[in-house]
Protein backbone atom coordinates (compact mmCIF):
# COMPACT_ATOMS: atom_id res chain seq x y z
CA UNK A 1 0.00 0.00 0.00
CA UNK A 2 1.29 3.59 -0.55
CA UNK A 3 2.52 4.54 2.63
CA UNK A 4 1.43 8.66 2.00
CA UNK A 5 -1.67 9.03 4.31
CA UNK A 6 -4.40 10.21 2.05
CA UNK A 7 -3.96 13.72 1.14
CA UNK A 8 -6.18 16.82 0.63
CA UNK A 9 -6.60 18.48 -2.80
CA UNK A 10 -4.75 21.41 -2.05
CA UNK A 11 -1.65 19.17 -0.81
CA UNK A 12 -1.87 16.57 -3.60
CA UNK A 13 -1.64 19.30 -6.21
CA UNK A 14 1.15 21.58 -4.54
CA UNK A 15 3.16 18.19 -3.75
CA UNK A 16 2.63 16.97 -7.81
CA UNK A 17 3.89 20.47 -8.61
CA UNK A 18 7.10 20.73 -6.96
CA UNK A 19 7.39 16.50 -7.93
CA UNK A 20 7.04 15.09 -4.03
CA UNK A 21 4.98 11.88 -2.77
CA UNK A 22 1.39 12.28 -3.44
CA UNK A 23 -0.95 9.26 -2.32
CA UNK A 24 -2.17 9.73 -5.69
CA UNK A 25 -2.08 11.48 -9.21
CA UNK A 26 -4.29 14.74 -8.92
CA UNK A 27 -7.62 14.40 -10.92
CA UNK A 28 -8.89 17.36 -12.86
CA UNK A 29 -11.92 16.95 -15.15
CA UNK A 30 -12.00 20.12 -17.28
CA UNK A 31 -16.22 20.73 -16.19
CA UNK A 32 -16.81 24.16 -16.69
CA UNK A 33 -20.19 24.94 -18.46
CA UNK A 34 -21.57 21.35 -18.25
CA UNK A 35 -21.04 21.70 -14.45
CA UNK A 36 -24.38 23.85 -15.20
CA UNK A 37 -26.34 20.47 -14.93
CA UNK A 38 -25.89 19.78 -11.39
CA UNK A 39 -27.48 23.14 -10.37
CA UNK A 40 -30.76 22.60 -13.06
CA UNK A 41 -29.19 25.88 -15.24
CA UNK A 42 -29.07 26.79 -18.44
CA UNK A 43 -25.67 27.48 -20.30
CA UNK A 44 -26.66 30.79 -20.48
CA UNK A 45 -27.30 31.35 -16.51
CA UNK A 46 -24.08 29.65 -16.17
CA UNK A 47 -22.55 32.12 -18.96
CA UNK A 48 -24.28 35.54 -17.45
CA UNK A 49 -25.26 34.98 -13.55
CA UNK A 50 -22.23 34.54 -10.88
CA UNK A 51 -23.76 33.06 -8.49
CA UNK A 52 -24.86 30.30 -10.94
CA UNK A 53 -21.48 29.66 -12.07
CA UNK A 54 -20.13 29.68 -8.92
CA UNK A 55 -22.84 27.28 -7.43
CA UNK A 56 -22.41 24.76 -10.18
CA UNK A 57 -18.22 24.71 -10.55
CA UNK A 58 -18.74 24.32 -6.52
CA UNK A 59 -21.28 21.29 -7.11
CA UNK A 60 -19.08 19.57 -10.09
CA UNK A 61 -16.16 20.04 -7.27
CA UNK A 62 -17.91 17.99 -4.87
CA UNK A 63 -19.56 15.46 -7.02
CA UNK A 64 -16.74 14.84 -8.91
CA UNK A 65 -14.57 14.96 -5.99
CA UNK A 66 -12.22 16.80 -8.55
CA UNK A 67 -8.90 18.26 -6.96
CA UNK A 68 -8.81 21.63 -9.05
CA UNK A 69 -11.98 23.63 -10.27
CA UNK A 70 -11.71 24.66 -13.78
CA UNK A 71 -13.02 28.26 -13.79
CA UNK A 72 -13.81 29.08 -17.27
CA UNK A 73 -17.06 30.57 -18.71
CA UNK A 74 -16.00 30.46 -22.75
CA UNK A 75 -13.70 32.11 -24.93
CA UNK A 76 -15.68 35.17 -25.93
CA UNK A 77 -15.28 37.02 -22.26
CA UNK A 78 -12.48 39.45 -23.07
CA UNK A 79 -13.84 40.32 -27.08
CA UNK A 80 -17.51 40.47 -25.68
CA UNK A 81 -16.28 42.96 -23.67
CA UNK A 82 -14.37 44.67 -26.64
CA UNK A 83 -17.99 44.98 -28.40
CA UNK A 84 -18.03 41.63 -30.56
CA UNK A 85 -21.46 40.15 -30.63
CA UNK A 86 -21.35 37.50 -28.62
CA UNK A 87 -24.78 34.72 -29.45
CA UNK A 88 -25.64 32.92 -25.75
CA UNK A 89 -27.20 29.45 -26.70
CA UNK A 90 -29.36 28.83 -23.97
CA UNK A 91 -27.65 25.08 -24.03
CA UNK A 92 -24.41 25.56 -25.55
CA UNK A 93 -21.12 27.79 -25.14
CA UNK A 94 -21.56 31.18 -25.91
CA UNK A 95 -19.64 32.46 -29.25
CA UNK A 96 -18.68 35.08 -31.14
CA UNK A 97 -21.34 35.80 -33.82
CA UNK A 98 -20.37 39.23 -35.52
CA UNK A 99 -16.95 40.53 -35.65
CA UNK A 100 -15.68 43.84 -34.32
CA UNK A 101 -12.45 44.39 -37.08
CA UNK A 102 -13.76 44.30 -40.77
CA UNK A 103 -11.31 46.27 -42.13
CA UNK A 104 -7.41 46.95 -41.51
CA UNK A 105 -8.36 50.39 -40.11
CA UNK A 106 -10.14 48.90 -37.64
CA UNK A 107 -7.68 47.13 -35.79
CA UNK A 108 -5.72 50.61 -35.88
CA UNK A 109 -9.13 51.69 -34.65
CA UNK A 110 -9.34 49.52 -31.69
CA UNK A 111 -9.85 51.03 -27.87
CA UNK A 112 -10.18 49.51 -24.84
CA UNK A 113 -13.30 49.02 -23.14
CA UNK A 114 -14.02 49.97 -19.38
CA UNK A 115 -12.67 47.19 -17.48
CA UNK A 116 -14.01 45.27 -15.88
CA UNK A 117 -17.03 45.24 -18.51
CA UNK A 118 -19.95 43.35 -18.09
CA UNK A 119 -18.67 39.67 -18.81
CA UNK A 120 -15.14 40.06 -17.12
CA UNK A 121 -17.21 40.89 -13.89
CA UNK A 122 -18.90 38.16 -14.28
CA UNK A 123 -16.07 35.97 -14.42
CA UNK A 124 -13.90 37.99 -12.08
CA UNK A 125 -17.21 37.81 -9.27
CA UNK A 126 -17.59 33.95 -10.08
CA UNK A 127 -13.99 33.45 -9.04
CA UNK A 128 -14.41 35.53 -5.91
CA UNK A 129 -17.20 33.29 -5.08
CA UNK A 130 -15.43 30.42 -5.33
CA UNK A 131 -12.39 31.59 -3.39
CA UNK A 132 -14.75 32.75 -0.53
CA UNK A 133 -15.91 29.30 -0.14
CA UNK A 134 -12.93 27.26 -0.80
CA UNK A 135 -9.55 28.64 -0.93
CA UNK A 136 -6.79 27.33 0.46
CA UNK A 137 -8.96 23.88 -0.08
CA UNK A 138 -9.47 23.20 -3.23
CA UNK A 139 -7.10 25.00 -5.78
CA UNK A 140 -8.75 26.37 -8.84
CA UNK A 141 -7.25 27.74 -12.45
CA UNK A 142 -9.43 30.93 -13.80
CA UNK A 143 -9.05 30.59 -17.80
CA UNK A 144 -8.36 33.84 -19.32
CA UNK A 145 -7.84 34.03 -23.11
CA UNK A 146 -4.51 34.89 -24.72
CA UNK A 147 -3.97 38.27 -26.75
CA UNK A 148 -3.93 36.02 -29.91
CA UNK A 149 -7.22 34.52 -29.37
CA UNK A 150 -8.84 37.47 -27.95
CA UNK A 151 -8.12 39.01 -31.46
CA UNK A 152 -9.26 36.15 -33.42
CA UNK A 153 -12.55 36.48 -31.76
CA UNK A 154 -12.70 40.28 -32.62
CA UNK A 155 -11.45 40.18 -35.93
CA UNK A 156 -11.78 36.38 -37.08
CA UNK A 157 -9.57 33.69 -37.38
CA UNK A 158 -8.75 33.87 -41.40
CA UNK A 159 -8.63 37.42 -41.25
CA UNK A 160 -6.16 37.92 -38.68
CA UNK A 161 -3.85 34.58 -39.71
CA UNK A 162 -3.74 36.17 -43.59
CA UNK A 163 -3.33 39.80 -41.91
CA UNK A 164 -0.26 38.62 -40.12
CA UNK A 165 0.77 38.72 -43.30
CA UNK A 166 -0.35 41.44 -44.99
CA UNK A 167 -0.48 43.69 -42.61
CA UNK A 168 1.77 43.05 -39.27
CA UNK A 169 1.89 46.15 -38.02
CA UNK A 170 -1.67 46.86 -38.06
CA UNK A 171 -2.05 42.88 -36.08
CA UNK A 172 0.49 44.32 -33.83
CA UNK A 173 -1.15 47.36 -32.96
CA UNK A 174 -4.39 45.29 -32.04
CA UNK A 175 -2.04 42.97 -29.81
CA UNK A 176 -0.45 45.67 -27.97
CA UNK A 177 -4.37 47.64 -27.51
CA UNK A 178 -5.79 44.11 -25.92
CA UNK A 179 -2.52 43.03 -24.04
CA UNK A 180 -2.87 46.11 -22.21
CA UNK A 181 -6.50 45.42 -21.66
CA UNK A 182 -5.46 42.14 -20.48
CA UNK A 183 -3.49 43.42 -18.23
CA UNK A 184 -5.97 46.18 -16.63
CA UNK A 185 -8.56 43.23 -16.11
CA UNK A 186 -6.53 40.68 -14.50
CA UNK A 187 -5.53 43.76 -12.15
CA UNK A 188 -9.32 43.15 -11.20
CA UNK A 189 -8.85 39.89 -10.04
CA UNK A 190 -8.73 39.57 -5.99
CA UNK A 191 -5.29 38.68 -4.91
CA UNK A 192 -4.49 34.65 -5.46
CA UNK A 193 -2.88 34.24 -2.52
CA UNK A 194 -1.06 31.54 -4.07
CA UNK A 195 -5.13 29.56 -3.90
CA UNK A 196 -4.93 29.16 -7.50
CA UNK A 197 -3.90 29.71 -10.99
CA UNK A 198 -4.60 32.05 -13.93
CA UNK A 199 -4.46 30.22 -17.36
CA UNK A 200 -3.85 31.87 -19.83
CA UNK A 201 -5.09 30.20 -23.47
CA UNK A 202 -2.22 30.41 -26.19
CA UNK A 203 -4.42 28.37 -28.44
CA UNK A 204 -2.99 29.88 -31.87
CA UNK A 205 1.31 28.81 -30.80
CA UNK A 206 0.44 26.29 -33.10
CA UNK A 207 2.76 24.69 -35.48
CA UNK A 208 -0.32 23.51 -37.85
CA UNK A 209 -1.97 27.45 -37.30
CA UNK A 210 1.90 29.34 -37.93
CA UNK A 211 5.84 29.84 -37.58
CA UNK A 212 7.74 29.56 -34.95
CA UNK A 213 8.79 32.70 -35.97
CA UNK A 214 5.84 34.53 -36.58
CA UNK A 215 4.53 33.57 -33.32
CA UNK A 216 7.48 35.26 -31.81
CA UNK A 217 6.32 38.43 -33.57
CA UNK A 218 3.10 38.11 -32.23
CA UNK A 219 1.72 36.96 -28.55
CA UNK A 220 5.45 36.07 -27.46
CA UNK A 221 5.92 39.71 -27.43
CA UNK A 222 3.27 40.09 -25.44
CA UNK A 223 3.62 37.14 -22.90
CA UNK A 224 6.45 38.98 -20.41
CA UNK A 225 3.96 41.69 -19.43
CA UNK A 226 1.29 39.46 -18.74
CA UNK A 227 3.16 36.83 -17.15
CA UNK A 228 4.30 39.30 -14.49
CA UNK A 229 0.86 40.57 -13.35
CA UNK A 230 -0.32 36.95 -12.99
CA UNK A 231 2.13 36.26 -10.34
CA UNK A 232 2.35 39.78 -8.87
CA UNK A 233 -1.49 39.18 -8.33
CA UNK A 234 -0.29 36.05 -6.71
CA UNK A 235 -1.68 33.58 -8.42
CA UNK A 236 0.06 30.44 -10.42
CA UNK A 237 0.95 30.91 -13.83
CA UNK A 238 -0.48 28.41 -16.30
CA UNK A 239 -1.00 27.83 -20.04
CA UNK A 240 -3.96 25.79 -22.14
CA UNK A 241 -3.21 24.91 -25.23
CA UNK A 242 -5.34 22.01 -26.55
CA UNK A 243 -4.00 22.64 -30.14
CA UNK A 244 -2.43 19.78 -32.45
CA UNK A 245 0.99 20.79 -32.08
CA UNK A 246 1.36 23.62 -29.63
CA UNK A 247 4.99 25.23 -29.45
CA UNK A 248 6.08 23.34 -26.56
CA UNK A 249 9.56 24.89 -26.71
CA UNK A 250 8.19 28.41 -26.83
CA UNK A 251 5.44 28.44 -24.40
CA UNK A 252 6.79 25.70 -21.53
CA UNK A 253 10.44 27.25 -21.99
CA UNK A 254 10.95 30.01 -22.82
CA UNK A 255 7.46 31.47 -20.75
CA UNK A 256 8.89 29.64 -17.81
CA UNK A 257 5.71 28.31 -17.33
CA UNK A 258 5.26 26.04 -14.12
CA UNK A 259 1.66 24.24 -15.21
CA UNK A 260 0.80 23.26 -18.62
CA UNK A 261 -2.79 21.78 -20.02
CA UNK A 262 -2.71 20.07 -23.51
CA UNK A 263 -4.38 17.92 -25.29
CA UNK A 264 -3.05 14.86 -27.19
CA UNK A 265 -3.85 13.68 -31.10
CA UNK A 266 -2.67 10.40 -31.61
CA UNK A 267 -3.43 10.63 -35.26
CA UNK A 268 -2.62 13.61 -36.27
CA UNK A 269 -0.36 16.89 -35.08
CA UNK A 270 2.85 16.56 -33.00
CA UNK A 271 1.17 15.67 -29.79
CA UNK A 272 0.46 12.12 -30.93
CA UNK A 273 2.28 10.53 -27.45
CA UNK A 274 1.60 11.29 -23.68
CA UNK A 275 4.95 9.71 -22.38
CA UNK A 276 6.95 11.16 -25.25
CA UNK A 277 5.61 14.79 -23.57
CA UNK A 278 6.05 13.47 -20.15
CA UNK A 279 9.28 12.76 -20.51
CA UNK A 280 10.81 15.61 -22.79
CA UNK A 281 8.92 18.30 -20.31
CA UNK A 282 8.41 17.21 -16.95
CA UNK A 283 11.20 18.81 -15.67
CA UNK A 284 10.62 21.73 -17.05
CA UNK A 285 7.00 22.01 -16.37
CA UNK A 286 4.29 20.16 -14.77
CA UNK A 287 1.84 18.58 -17.52
CA UNK A 288 -1.83 18.29 -17.22
CA UNK A 289 -3.26 16.47 -19.32
CA UNK A 290 -5.21 15.00 -21.60
CA UNK A 291 -8.04 12.40 -21.67
CA UNK A 292 -10.05 12.42 -25.13
CA UNK A 293 -13.17 14.71 -24.43
CA UNK A 294 -14.92 12.64 -27.00
CA UNK A 295 -15.43 9.86 -24.02
CA UNK A 296 -17.68 12.21 -22.41
CA UNK A 297 -20.25 12.26 -24.61
CA UNK A 298 -19.88 9.10 -26.50
CA UNK A 299 -18.22 6.77 -24.25
CA UNK A 300 -19.84 3.81 -22.08
CA UNK A 301 -18.80 3.88 -18.32
CA UNK A 302 -16.47 0.92 -18.91
CA UNK A 303 -15.07 2.86 -21.83
CA UNK A 304 -14.51 5.37 -19.63
CA UNK A 305 -13.10 2.91 -17.13
CA UNK A 306 -10.61 1.32 -19.34
CA UNK A 307 -9.14 4.42 -20.94
CA UNK A 308 -8.78 6.10 -17.78
CA UNK A 309 -6.61 3.46 -16.13
CA UNK A 310 -4.34 2.71 -19.66
CA UNK A 311 -3.95 6.64 -19.56
CA UNK A 312 -2.43 6.44 -15.68
CA UNK A 313 -0.62 3.63 -16.36
CA UNK A 314 1.00 5.31 -19.58
CA UNK A 315 1.47 8.10 -17.64
CA UNK A 316 3.03 6.36 -14.66
CA UNK A 317 5.39 4.78 -16.74
CA UNK A 318 6.97 7.51 -18.34
CA UNK A 319 7.38 9.17 -15.08
CA UNK A 320 8.98 6.77 -14.06
CA UNK A 321 11.34 6.11 -17.09
CA UNK A 322 12.20 10.01 -16.89
CA UNK A 323 12.56 10.17 -12.75
CA UNK A 324 9.87 11.72 -11.56
CA UNK A 325 7.39 11.05 -8.92
CA UNK A 326 4.29 12.66 -8.89
CA UNK A 327 4.68 15.55 -11.42
CA UNK A 328 1.79 15.19 -13.46
CA UNK A 329 -1.88 16.16 -13.29
CA UNK A 330 -4.96 13.87 -14.73
CA UNK A 331 -7.06 15.51 -16.46
CA UNK A 332 -8.97 16.00 -20.00
CA UNK A 333 -7.66 17.94 -23.18
CA UNK A 334 -9.83 20.67 -23.24
CA UNK A 335 -13.46 21.33 -21.51
CA UNK A 336 -15.63 18.42 -21.36
CA UNK A 337 -18.33 19.33 -24.31
CA UNK A 338 -21.13 21.23 -22.14
CA UNK A 339 -24.09 19.46 -24.25
CA UNK A 340 -27.08 18.09 -22.99
CA UNK A 341 -25.87 15.52 -24.35
CA UNK A 342 -22.31 14.91 -22.49
CA UNK A 343 -22.68 11.88 -19.73
CA UNK A 344 -22.37 12.77 -16.51
CA UNK A 345 -21.87 9.17 -14.97
CA UNK A 346 -18.95 9.38 -17.31
CA UNK A 347 -17.09 12.05 -15.71
CA UNK A 348 -17.75 10.41 -12.31
CA UNK A 349 -16.25 6.97 -14.20
CA UNK A 350 -12.97 8.87 -14.64
CA UNK A 351 -12.11 10.27 -11.04
CA UNK A 352 -13.83 7.04 -9.11
CA UNK A 353 -11.07 5.47 -11.47
CA UNK A 354 -8.30 7.77 -10.38
CA UNK A 355 -9.61 7.42 -7.07
CA UNK A 356 -9.42 3.77 -7.10
CA UNK A 357 -6.36 2.56 -9.37
CA UNK A 358 -4.17 5.80 -8.16
CA UNK A 359 -2.82 4.95 -4.88
CA UNK A 360 -1.54 1.62 -6.57
CA UNK A 361 -0.10 2.89 -9.42
CA UNK A 362 1.23 5.56 -7.28
CA UNK A 363 3.14 2.96 -5.16
CA UNK A 364 4.46 1.30 -8.17
CA UNK A 365 5.98 4.63 -9.01
CA UNK A 366 7.80 5.37 -6.00
CA UNK A 367 9.67 1.90 -5.79
CA UNK A 368 10.32 1.98 -9.47
CA UNK A 369 11.47 5.60 -9.98
CA UNK A 370 14.84 5.79 -10.53
CA UNK A 371 15.49 8.92 -8.99
CA UNK B 1 3.03 44.07 -75.68
CA UNK B 2 4.49 40.59 -74.62
CA UNK B 3 2.90 37.44 -76.12
CA UNK B 4 3.14 34.78 -73.90
CA UNK B 5 3.23 30.72 -74.67
CA UNK B 6 0.68 28.86 -73.28
CA UNK B 7 2.58 27.49 -70.87
CA UNK B 8 4.59 30.42 -70.27
CA UNK B 9 1.29 32.44 -69.00
CA UNK B 10 -0.01 29.18 -66.49
CA UNK B 11 3.56 29.65 -65.14
CA UNK B 12 3.45 32.93 -64.48
CA UNK B 13 -0.42 32.58 -63.36
CA UNK B 14 0.59 29.74 -61.00
CA UNK B 15 3.86 31.80 -59.37
CA UNK B 16 1.28 34.27 -58.69
CA UNK B 17 -0.91 32.10 -56.47
CA UNK B 18 2.43 30.77 -54.73
CA UNK B 19 3.37 34.81 -54.22
CA UNK B 20 0.14 35.31 -52.87
CA UNK B 21 -0.23 37.69 -56.06
CA UNK B 22 -3.52 38.86 -56.66
CA UNK B 23 -3.49 41.43 -59.08
CA UNK B 24 -0.94 39.35 -60.98
CA UNK B 25 -2.99 36.70 -61.04
CA UNK B 26 -6.24 39.03 -61.98
CA UNK B 27 -4.35 40.45 -64.87
CA UNK B 28 -2.73 37.10 -66.04
CA UNK B 29 -6.65 35.47 -66.00
CA UNK B 30 -7.77 37.99 -68.05
CA UNK B 31 -5.03 37.70 -70.50
CA UNK B 32 -5.72 33.96 -70.55
CA UNK B 33 -9.23 35.12 -71.73
CA UNK B 34 -8.20 37.75 -73.60
CA UNK B 35 -5.86 35.37 -76.05
CA UNK B 36 -8.56 32.77 -75.92
CA UNK B 37 -6.66 30.55 -74.39
CA UNK B 38 -7.88 26.98 -73.19
CA UNK B 39 -9.88 27.77 -70.07
CA UNK B 40 -10.24 24.83 -68.78
CA UNK B 41 -6.48 24.00 -68.41
CA UNK B 42 -6.10 27.39 -67.15
CA UNK B 43 -8.41 26.40 -64.33
CA UNK B 44 -6.77 23.09 -64.06
CA UNK B 45 -3.09 24.37 -63.95
CA UNK B 46 -4.71 27.03 -61.21
CA UNK B 47 -5.87 23.73 -58.88
CA UNK B 48 -2.27 21.37 -59.41
CA UNK B 49 -1.11 24.55 -58.18
CA UNK B 50 -3.04 25.00 -55.11
CA UNK B 51 -2.79 21.18 -54.07
CA UNK B 52 0.83 21.71 -54.41
CA UNK B 53 0.74 24.35 -51.98
CA UNK B 54 -1.38 22.66 -49.94
CA UNK B 55 1.00 19.27 -49.63
CA UNK B 56 3.77 22.02 -48.81
CA UNK B 57 1.34 23.32 -45.68
CA UNK B 58 1.08 19.12 -44.58
CA UNK B 59 4.81 19.06 -44.77
CA UNK B 60 5.21 22.20 -42.88
CA UNK B 61 7.18 23.50 -45.70
CA UNK B 62 4.32 26.57 -45.04
CA UNK B 63 1.54 27.30 -42.46
CA UNK B 64 -1.59 28.42 -42.51
CA UNK B 65 -1.59 32.32 -43.31
CA UNK B 66 0.60 31.10 -46.87
CA UNK B 67 -2.16 29.10 -47.55
CA UNK B 68 -4.81 31.30 -46.80
CA UNK B 69 -3.63 33.64 -48.79
CA UNK B 70 -2.74 31.41 -51.68
CA UNK B 71 -6.24 30.04 -51.63
CA UNK B 72 -7.76 33.80 -52.29
CA UNK B 73 -6.02 34.22 -55.03
CA UNK B 74 -6.28 30.99 -56.55
CA UNK B 75 -10.14 32.41 -56.02
CA UNK B 76 -9.51 35.67 -57.44
CA UNK B 77 -8.23 34.07 -60.84
CA UNK B 78 -10.78 31.36 -60.78
CA UNK B 79 -13.61 34.22 -60.66
CA UNK B 80 -12.12 35.79 -64.12
CA UNK B 81 -11.92 32.34 -65.56
CA UNK B 82 -14.81 30.52 -64.90
CA UNK B 83 -17.49 32.32 -66.39
CA UNK B 84 -15.52 31.46 -69.70
CA UNK B 85 -15.79 27.61 -68.65
CA UNK B 86 -18.46 26.25 -71.13
CA UNK B 87 -21.10 25.31 -69.52
CA UNK B 88 -21.24 21.48 -70.23
CA UNK B 89 -17.66 21.46 -68.66
CA UNK B 90 -19.07 23.02 -65.43
CA UNK B 91 -22.21 20.99 -65.39
CA UNK B 92 -20.17 17.91 -65.65
CA UNK B 93 -18.30 18.35 -61.84
CA UNK B 94 -19.45 16.77 -59.21
CA UNK B 95 -21.02 18.63 -56.75
CA UNK B 96 -20.13 18.72 -53.08
CA UNK B 97 -22.29 21.19 -50.51
CA UNK B 98 -20.15 21.77 -47.46
CA UNK B 99 -20.98 23.40 -44.45
CA UNK B 100 -20.36 23.99 -40.74
CA UNK B 101 -22.78 22.10 -38.84
CA UNK B 102 -25.77 24.02 -36.82
CA UNK B 103 -24.68 25.23 -32.90
CA UNK B 104 -20.67 25.98 -34.78
CA UNK B 105 -19.59 29.52 -36.27
CA UNK B 106 -15.98 28.13 -36.47
CA UNK B 107 -15.52 28.18 -40.84
CA UNK B 108 -11.63 28.22 -41.16
CA UNK B 109 -11.50 23.90 -41.34
CA UNK B 110 -14.28 24.07 -43.76
CA UNK B 111 -12.96 27.20 -45.49
CA UNK B 112 -9.69 24.71 -46.70
CA UNK B 113 -11.36 22.01 -47.52
CA UNK B 114 -13.65 23.78 -49.56
CA UNK B 115 -10.34 25.42 -51.66
CA UNK B 116 -8.75 21.63 -51.80
CA UNK B 117 -12.40 20.49 -53.13
CA UNK B 118 -12.15 23.13 -55.94
CA UNK B 119 -8.72 22.52 -56.96
CA UNK B 120 -9.28 19.36 -57.49
CA UNK B 121 -11.92 20.03 -59.94
CA UNK B 122 -15.39 19.79 -57.75
CA UNK B 123 -18.26 21.93 -57.69
CA UNK B 124 -18.56 23.02 -54.07
CA UNK B 125 -21.75 24.57 -53.28
CA UNK B 126 -20.76 26.31 -49.46
CA UNK B 127 -23.97 27.05 -47.07
CA UNK B 128 -21.34 28.68 -44.92
CA UNK B 129 -21.68 27.92 -41.10
CA UNK B 130 -24.29 27.43 -38.25
CA UNK B 131 -26.19 25.63 -40.89
CA UNK B 132 -29.48 23.78 -39.83
CA UNK B 133 -29.55 19.75 -40.23
CA UNK B 134 -32.76 20.46 -42.38
CA UNK B 135 -30.72 23.02 -44.61
CA UNK B 136 -28.05 20.07 -45.56
CA UNK B 137 -30.62 17.58 -46.49
CA UNK B 138 -33.05 20.13 -48.89
CA UNK B 139 -29.81 21.50 -50.73
CA UNK B 140 -28.53 18.24 -51.00
CA UNK B 141 -31.84 17.27 -52.93
CA UNK B 142 -32.09 20.85 -54.72
CA UNK B 143 -28.71 20.56 -55.84
CA UNK B 144 -28.97 17.06 -56.79
CA UNK B 145 -25.68 16.87 -54.83
CA UNK B 146 -22.78 13.84 -55.01
CA UNK B 147 -22.11 14.32 -51.31
CA UNK B 148 -22.06 16.90 -48.35
CA UNK B 149 -19.37 17.81 -46.07
CA UNK B 150 -19.68 19.15 -42.79
CA UNK B 151 -17.22 20.28 -40.03
CA UNK B 152 -17.44 21.22 -36.67
CA UNK B 153 -14.73 22.38 -34.04
CA UNK B 154 -17.53 21.73 -31.25
CA UNK B 155 -18.38 18.26 -29.20
CA UNK B 156 -21.33 19.97 -28.70
CA UNK B 157 -22.32 20.54 -32.16
CA UNK B 158 -21.29 16.62 -33.12
CA UNK B 159 -24.68 14.95 -32.38
CA UNK B 160 -25.96 17.33 -35.54
CA UNK B 161 -23.76 16.09 -37.88
CA UNK B 162 -25.86 12.34 -36.70
CA UNK B 163 -28.97 13.59 -37.34
CA UNK B 164 -27.59 14.93 -41.23
CA UNK B 165 -26.58 11.14 -41.65
CA UNK B 166 -29.37 9.80 -40.44
CA UNK B 167 -32.38 11.77 -42.17
CA UNK B 168 -30.03 11.18 -45.47
CA UNK B 169 -30.64 7.87 -44.64
CA UNK B 170 -34.13 7.82 -43.92
CA UNK B 171 -35.06 9.68 -46.68
CA UNK B 172 -33.15 7.01 -49.31
CA UNK B 173 -30.15 9.58 -50.55
CA UNK B 174 -27.62 8.51 -48.87
CA UNK B 175 -25.34 5.62 -49.52
CA UNK B 176 -25.98 7.05 -53.05
CA UNK B 177 -24.98 10.71 -51.65
CA UNK B 178 -21.62 10.01 -50.15
CA UNK B 179 -21.39 12.14 -46.41
CA UNK B 180 -18.23 13.70 -45.02
CA UNK B 181 -17.53 14.33 -41.39
CA UNK B 182 -14.52 16.57 -40.42
CA UNK B 183 -12.98 19.23 -37.58
CA UNK B 184 -11.10 18.78 -34.56
CA UNK B 185 -13.35 16.63 -32.48
CA UNK B 186 -14.17 14.31 -35.30
CA UNK B 187 -12.82 10.82 -35.38
CA UNK B 188 -12.97 7.87 -37.85
CA UNK B 189 -14.72 6.01 -35.29
CA UNK B 190 -17.68 8.62 -34.91
CA UNK B 191 -17.15 8.74 -38.84
CA UNK B 192 -17.85 5.40 -38.82
CA UNK B 193 -20.79 5.28 -36.18
CA UNK B 194 -23.13 8.19 -38.37
CA UNK B 195 -22.67 6.44 -41.31
CA UNK B 196 -20.41 8.74 -42.87
CA UNK B 197 -18.23 7.76 -45.93
CA UNK B 198 -15.14 10.02 -45.69
CA UNK B 199 -13.20 11.22 -42.26
CA UNK B 200 -9.64 12.02 -42.92
CA UNK B 201 -7.43 13.77 -40.37
CA UNK B 202 -6.22 16.38 -42.80
CA UNK B 203 -7.69 18.20 -46.38
CA UNK B 204 -5.35 16.88 -48.76
CA UNK B 205 -6.35 13.20 -47.75
CA UNK B 206 -10.10 14.31 -47.65
CA UNK B 207 -9.39 15.05 -51.39
CA UNK B 208 -8.71 12.00 -52.31
CA UNK B 209 -11.40 10.59 -50.59
CA UNK B 210 -13.82 12.06 -52.49
CA UNK B 211 -11.83 11.61 -55.61
CA UNK B 212 -12.17 7.85 -54.92
CA UNK B 213 -15.98 7.72 -54.22
CA UNK B 214 -17.29 10.29 -56.63
CA UNK B 215 -14.90 9.58 -59.36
Amino acid sequence: MNNVGKMSHFERIFNAIVDEPVDRLPAFPMVCGLSRRLVGATHREYSTISKVAANSLLAAQKEFDMDVIPLLIDLSVIAGDFGAKVRFPEENTPMVEEFLIRSVDDYEKLEAPEIPGARMKHQIETTKLIMEKVAGQVPFSVLVEGPLLVLTQLAGVERVLKDVKREPKAVDTALKVITEAIVEYLDCYPDGGGAGAICMDYLWGNRTIMSDDDYRNLESKYEPIIRRKILEKGYMYSIHNCGESPMLDIQIREYQCPLYSLATYPDRGENRSISKIVKEYSDDTMIVGSLNTQLFTFGTLEVVKKATRNFMEEVAKALIESGHKSKFVISTGCEISPSTETKLENVRAMTETINKHGPKIQEKIKGESRI
Amino acid sequence: MVILSGDEIFEKLKKAVVDYDEKNAIETATKIVEQKMDILAAVKALGECMLEIAKKYENSEIFLPDLLLSSDTMYAALRVLEPHVKIAERDAKKKIIIGTIEGDVHDIGKNILKTMLTAAGFNVIDLGRDVPVEKFVSEVEKQGANAVAMSTLMTATMKNMERVASLLYEKGLAPRVKIAVGGAPVSGEFADDVGAHIYATNALEAVELFKRLLG
